[in-house]
C-alpha cells in the first residue's frame, strides 16, 4: 500500500481503495506509453521535422554567407516574414499564463490535464521567439552589443529583457509541477539508456514526495501563477509597442497594447486544442483529455475571439472612419484592395467564423474544434503578416526611383525555408518533450479527478 | 526550534550565494566596460597628431588611418563640432530634378544607385495642385525618432545637431528605418551592396573626393548588415567646405549653414536664415510628426523653370 | 630742318610724359578703407572711410560683409562715399556672432575703375544673439545616448528588473532547497 504522503490529494468515496488503485495504474501506464514506445507515425514525424528544420538550417547559411539581400525585404519594406513571425511567436506563447496560471488562479481545474501542454507551447515558442529575431539581424555577430551598449530607452532593450524574463520565468514554470513526474520516470522507466536515466535523476532534484518538498513546490508554483500573468501581458505589450512606437500610418495607433494580447490569447488557445488533439489521438489519452476539455476550450476559444474581434473593430474601423491621408491609402487597400483576399479571409476564417461555429455543441466535439482551432491559428500566422509589412509599403513619402522589387514585397524560398524551419523546431521541441516527459500532469489531474470530473457532464462511458 | 535554526541556515546561504554572485556580476560588468568602451580597439600606442582646429593632441594609433588628414576619435565624433547647429534650406523654386545631388554624393562616398542618401521627388499636395520636385536627405531632426529606438547606440545625435551612425556597432536591427517617417535611411543588404566599383572609387578620389577623415563622420564605413545615410558632410565642414550636394546643384536649390551665424549659402549667395524663412515662407516637411526636422523647404512658387516630369526612368535594376 | 625736329622731339617729350604721368597715376591707384563702428541704443553703423594715399575720395561704392562659416553675408547694400570720403553702413541689431559676441567685419571695394580691389577687415563685439547650445544636447531624454536615459525610465526598469529576477533567483533557491530536503530520506516509489 503507497504511502500518499502529501496534502491536497483528496478522493470521492464512490470508488473502492481497490478501484482507486487501479484507476491510478491504469493512468500512469497510458501516460508513460508513449515515453516508452514510439510508433512509426511517431518517427516520421520527428524525421520530417528534423529534416525541414535542417534545410532550414542550410538557408540560413546561406544568409549569412550573402547577407540579407537573399531575403525581399529592401529599404521600404524593410520588416518582413521574420519579424511577423517573431511577433506571432510571441503571441502563441502566451497561453502558457493563461491556461496554467489564470485557470489555476480561478480554481477551473478541468484545465489540469492540459497545463503541461500549454506550458510547452510558451516555452518553445518564446525559445523560437529569441532566434528567429536573431535571423532577421543584419550583424548577428554582434548580438552582444545589445548587452554591452544597449540602451533602456530603446523597446527593442525593452523586449530583449522582457523575453529572456518570461523564457525562465516559464521553464520554471513547466518545471516545478514536472518535479513528481521527473521522479516517476526516474523509478520507473528503468529499461532507457543511461543517460536518459541520468537525466532523470539530475532533473529530479531528489524528489521524495516528502511534505516539505509538496509544500515548496507548491508555494513556488503559486507565486509564479501571479507573477506570470503581468509578465505574459507585458511581453506582448512591449513586442507591440516595436510598432506603436513608430510614426508610420497604420502603426501609429494607441489600441496596438491590448489589440495584440487579445489575438496572442486566442492564437495560443487555438495552438493547445490542436496540441491537445493530436496528443489525445496519438497518445490514446482520451480518458484524460476528455470531450469536457474540448467543450470548455471550445467555449474559451469563442470568448478570446470575440475579445479579439472588438479589438480588431478599434483597430480598422475608426481609422476606416476618418479615412486620414495615409491610412486612407493603406485601408483601401486591405478592405478592397491588393490585400483584399488574404485580409478577409483572415479576419473571417480566423475570427468571425470560428466565433459563430463554437457557439453549437456539435462543433465543439473533439475534431470540429480542432479543425476550427487549426483554422484560427492559420489566420493568425497571416495576420501578423498583414500587420508587419504592408503598413511598410504605405509610408508617407512616395515610393519613387526604386527598382520595381523594392515597392512591393514576396518573401524568398530562404524567408520561407526559415521560417518552416522554426515552425519546426516548436513541432519538434515539443514532439521531444512528450517523449521524455509524460504530456500530461499526473499528479494535477489525479489531485481533483474524482471530485470535479464527475460533476461535469461525462460522455465517457 | 530546530525548523527555525534550519530556516536560518537556508536564509545565511542564500544570502551567501546572493552577494557572491553579487560581486562577481559586479566585477564582470566592471571588465566588460573596459573592453567595450569604444568601438575601434585601442592598440595602446599614443601617436601626436595636430587637428583640424589646430589642437595637438594625443591618438591611438589604431584610429589613424594612412588616407586620413585629420583623425577623429569615437568620442569627438559623438560629441560634434563645438558651436555649429547645422541647419540646410532647400528652395524647391529653384528644383528642375538635375538629380547632381543625387549623383554627386553617391560619388563623395563611393556609392552606387539604386542606393541614394538624398533623393529627389516628384510630390504633389492635392490631386488639383502642381506637382513640384523635391530634394529630400536626411533631415536631422532635433526630435530623432531614429535614435529614440536604436538599442545600442549606434545612431546618435551631436551638439551640433547632426546624428550619425556608427557602422561599427550597428546589430542592423532597422528599426531606426521602420521609425524613420521620412524614409531617409537605406540598408546595407549584402556584401558589396551599393558600393561604387574599385574604378570609379579611384577616379572619383583622383578628383579631390575622398574621406576627409577616416571616423564616424565620414560615414565611408561600408559594413554588410548595416545601416546608412546623409550626413550633411561634417567631415568637409570640420574644413570649412560646403557638402557635395550643395556645390553641385547647377540651380543653386540647396543651402547649407550654421543656423548659431543665422545664415546659410548655396556656394554663390548667402542668405541670413531667418530672413529667407520668413520672407519665403520656408516650412519643414511633416512638421506636425513633431520631429523638429533641420531642414526648411521654400514652397515651389514664382518657380525658376516650369515642372518637367522625368523622361528617364531612374535605378530600374538593382 | 630744325623746327620739324624740335616739334617732332617736343611730342615725342609730351606723349612720354603722359604715359609716365599715367603710369604713376595707375600705380597711385591703391585705396584703403578704415573701419569704424558707431553704436546707440537702436542702431548700428559702420562708417567706412576710403583713403587713397591720405586724401579722403568721394563717390566710391563700398561693400560690406560679415565673416561667416562658409563665406561672406553682404550686409546691406552698397554705398557711395561722400565727399568726405566717408560711406555708412546700417548694421543689423541681431546678427549673432562667435562664442564671444565677436564679428568680423569685412569692407571692400570691388572692381572700381579708378582704384580697382581693396579691403579691410575689423572685428568688432557687436554679435546679438547669445550663443547657446542647442536643443537640449547633454540633458536625459529619450533620444539621448544610453548614459543620458531619462532618471524615470532608469528608475522604473531598474525596479522592475530587480523586482522580477530576484524573485526567479529565489525560485531557484526553492529548488535547492527541494534538492536538499531530498537527501537523506528513503525514496518511496513515486508519487507522480
Amino acid at each position: 500500500m503507497e504511502q500518499d504522503a502529501h496534502p491536497g490529494f483528496e478522493y470521492h468515496n464512490l470508488l473502492t481503495e481497490e478501484e482507486k488503485k487501479q484507476h491510478r495504474q491504469e493512468m500512469r501506464e497510458v501516460v508513460l506509453r508513449p515515453l516508452r514506445h514510439t510508433g512509426i507515425a511517431g518517427k516520421l514525424w520527428i524525421a520530417f521535422l528534423v529534416i525541414v528544420f535542417l534545410f532550414g538550417c542550410y538557408a540560413y547559411y546561406l544568409q549569412l554567407k550573402n547577407g540579407l539581400k537573399v531575403t525581399a525585404m529592401r529599404d521600404y519594406a524593410s520588416w518582413g516574414l521574420y519579424i511577423s513571425n517573431f511577433v506571432f511567436f510571441v503571441a502563441i506563447s502566451l497561453v502558457g499564463a493563461l491556461i496554467s496560471s489564470v485557470l489555476r488562479l480561478t480554481n477551473f481545474s478541468w484545465y489540469r490535464p492540459i497545463t503541461r501542454i500549454a506550458e510547452i507551447i510558451a516555452v518553445s515558442g518564446i525559445i523560437f521567439a529569441g532566434l528567429i529575431i536573431i535571423v532577421d539581424m543584419g550583424r548577428p555577430d554582434r548580438v552582444l552589443n545589445l548587452f554591452t551598449h544597449g540602451r533602456i530607452q530603446s523597446p527593442i532593450v525593452w523586449d530583449v529583457i522582457i523575453v529572456s524574463t518570461y523564457l525562465v520565468m516559464s521553464i520554471l514554470f513547466l518545471y516545478f509541477p514536472l518535479l513528481p513526474a521527473i521522479a516517476y520516470c526516474r523509478d520507473t522507466l528503468t529499461e532507457k539508456p543511461k543517460w536518459q536515466r541520468w537525466i532523470y535523476k539530475k532533473l529530479a532534484l531528489g524528489w521524495t514526495g516528502s511534505h516539505t518538498q509538496w509544500r515548496l513546490m507548491k508555494k513556488s508554483i503559486a507565486i509564479i501563477c501571479i507573477l506570470i500573468i503581468p509578465l505574459a501581458i507585458s511581453i506582448h505589450t512591449v513586442t507591440a509597442w516595436l510598432f506603436a512606437t513608430t510614426l508610420r500610418p497604420g502603426w501609429d495607433s494607441t489600441n496596438f497594447g491590448p489589440y495584440f494580447v487579445a489575438g496572442a490569447f486566442q492564437a495560443g488557445t487555438a495552438c493547445v486544442i490542436i496540441a491537445m488533439f493530436v496528443f489525445r489521438k496519438a497518445y490514446n489519452l482520451q480518458k484524460y483529455i476528455t470531450e469536457v476539455h474540448f467543450n470548455q476550450m471550445g467555449k474559451l476559444l469563442v470568448f478570446l475571439c470575440l475579445i479579439y474581434a472588438y479589438f480588431n473593430l478599434n483597430e480598422y474601423l475608426v481609422p476606416a472612419y476618418k479615412m486620414r491621408g495615409a491610412e486612407g491609402k493603406l485601408l483601401n487597400d486591405l478592405f478592397t484592395g491588393h490585400y483584399a483576399p488574404l485580409y478577409w479571409s483572415v479576419q473571417v476564417f480566423g475570427m468571425a467564423l470560428p466565433a459563430v461555429l463554437l457557439l453549437w455543441k456539435k462543433a465543439r466535439k473533439p475534431l470540429p474544434v480542432a479543425i476550427i482551432a487549426l483554422a484560427v491559428v492559420v489566420a493568425a500566422w497571416f495576420k501578423r503578416y498583414l500587420i508587419v509589412t504592408p503598413i511598410m509599403l504605405h509610408p508617407y513619402t512616395p515610393i519613387q526611383n526604386v527598382p520595381a522589387n523594392w515597392a512591393v514585397y514576396f518573401p524568398t524560398w530562404i524567408e520561407i525555408a526559415i521560417v518552416s524551419a522554426s515552425l519546426a523546431g516548436v513541432l519538434l521541441i515539443i514532439t521531444v518533450f512528450s517523449k521524455f516527459f509524460p504530456i500530461v500532469s499526473i499528479w494535477e489531474t489525479l489531485e481533483n479527478e474524482g471530485i470535479e470530473l464527475e460533476e461535469m457532464d461525462n460522455p465517457e462511458k | 526550534m530546530e525548523k527555525n535554526n534550519k530556516e536560518d541556515s537556508q536564509r545565511r546561504k542564500f544570502l551567501k550565494y546572493g552577494l557572491f554572485a553579487g560581486g562577481a556580476a559586479l566585477a564582470g560588468l566592471g571588465i566588460h566596460k573596459k573592453l567595450f568602451a569604444d568601438s575601434i580597439p585601442e592598440s595602446g600606442q599614443k601617436v601626436k597628431v595636430m587637428t583640424a582646429d589646430g589642437k595637438l593632441m594625443e591618438v591611438d594609433s589604431n584610429h589613424m588611418h594612412h588616407m586620413a588628414e585629420t583623425v577623429i576619435t569615437n568620442v569627438q565624433a559623438r560629441e560634434g563640432i563645438e558651436g555649429k547647429k547645422f541647419v540646410m534650406v532647400i528652395d524647391m523654386a529653384r528644383c528642375a530634378n538635375a538629380r547632381k545631388c543625387v549623383e554627386s554624393c553617391q560619388k563623395m562616398h563611393h556609392r552606387k544607385p539604386p542606393v541614394e542618401w538624398i533623393k529627389v521627388k516628384k510630390m504633389q499636395d492635392a490631386p488639383d495642385s502642381s506637382p513640384y520636385w523635391m530634394a529630400q536627405p536626411c533631415f536631422h531632426c532635433d526630435n530623432p525618432p531614429c535614435t529614440k529606438v536604436c538599442p545600442v547606440d549606434a545612431t546618435f545625435k551631436r551638439k551640433d545637431g547632426v546624428v550619425l551612425i556608427d557602422n561599427d556597432r550597428c546589430i542592423g536591427c532597422r528599426f531606426c528605418m521602420a521609425a524613420c517617417p521620412y524614409n531617409a535611411r537605406v540598408f546595407n543588404w549584402g556584401n558589396d551592396w551599393g558600393v561604387a566599383s574599385k574604378a570609379a572609387q579611384d577616379s572619383a578620389s583622383a578628383e579631390g573626393n575622398t574621406c576627409a577623415n577616416n571616423s564616424i563622420e565620414s560615414s565611408m564605413q561600408d559594413k554588410m548588415g548595416t545601416v546608412s545615410k546623409c550626413d550633411f558632410c561634417v567631415d568637409m565642414a570640420r574644413q570649412q567646405k560646403l557638402p557635395d550636394c550643395v556645390t553641385n546643384c547647377p540651380n543653386g536649390t540647396l543651402f547649407f549653414g550654421d543656423a548659431n551665424e543665422d545664415v546659410v549659402t548655396n556656394g554663390e549667395d548667402t542668405f541670413r536664415l531667418s530672413e529667407l524663412i520668413r520672407d519665403r515662407g520656408g516650412y519643414r516637411y511633416l512638421e506636425e510628426l513633431g520631429t523638429e526636422p533641420r531642414v526648411y523647404y521654400l514652397p515651389a512658387v514664382e518657380r525658376q523653370f516650369p515642372f518637367e516630369e522625368d523622361k528617364v526612368i531612374h535605378n530600374p535594376v538593382e | 630742318m630744325d623746327l620739324h625736329l624740335k616739334g617732332i622731339s617736343f611730342l615725342v617729350f609730351l606723349l612720354l610724359q603722359l604715359t609716365a604721368i599715367n603710369m604713376y597715376a595707375q600705380e597711385q591707384k591703391q585705396a584703403t578703407i578704415r573701419l569704424s563702428f558707431l553704436q546707440t541704443d537702436t542702431t548700428k553703423t559702420c562708417r567706412a572711410t576710403v583713403f587713397p594715399d591720405s586724401l579722403p575720395v568721394k563717390g566710391t561704392e563700398v561693400h560690406l560683409y560679415v565673416k561667416r562659416m562658409y563665406g561672406l553675408l553682404t550686409i546691406g547694400k552698397a554705398v557711395a562715399t561722400d565727399e568726405n570720403g566717408v560711406a555708412e553702413i546700417k548694421f543689423p541689431m541681431d546678427l549673432p556672432g562667435d562664442a564671444n559676441n565677436m564679428i568680423v567685419v569685412i569692407a571692400k571695394i570691388e572692381r572700381n575703375e579708378i582704384y580697382g580691389n581693396a579691403e579691410t577687415q575689423s572685428t568688432v563685439k557687436w554679435g546679438a544673439v547669445s550663443f547657446s547650445e542647442s536643443y537640449n544636447w547633454g540633458n536625459r531624454s529619450l533620444s539621448a545616448s544610453r548614459e543620458k536615459a531619462p532618471m524615470l525610465l532608469i528608475i522604473a526598469s531598474v525596479s522592475i528588473i530587480l523586482g522580477i529576477w530576484g524573485t526567479i533567483l529565489y525560485l531557484v533557491f526553492q529548488l535547492f532547497r527541494i534538492r536538499q530536503s531530498g537527501r537523506g530520506i528513503k525514496i518511496q516509489p513515486g508519487t507522480a
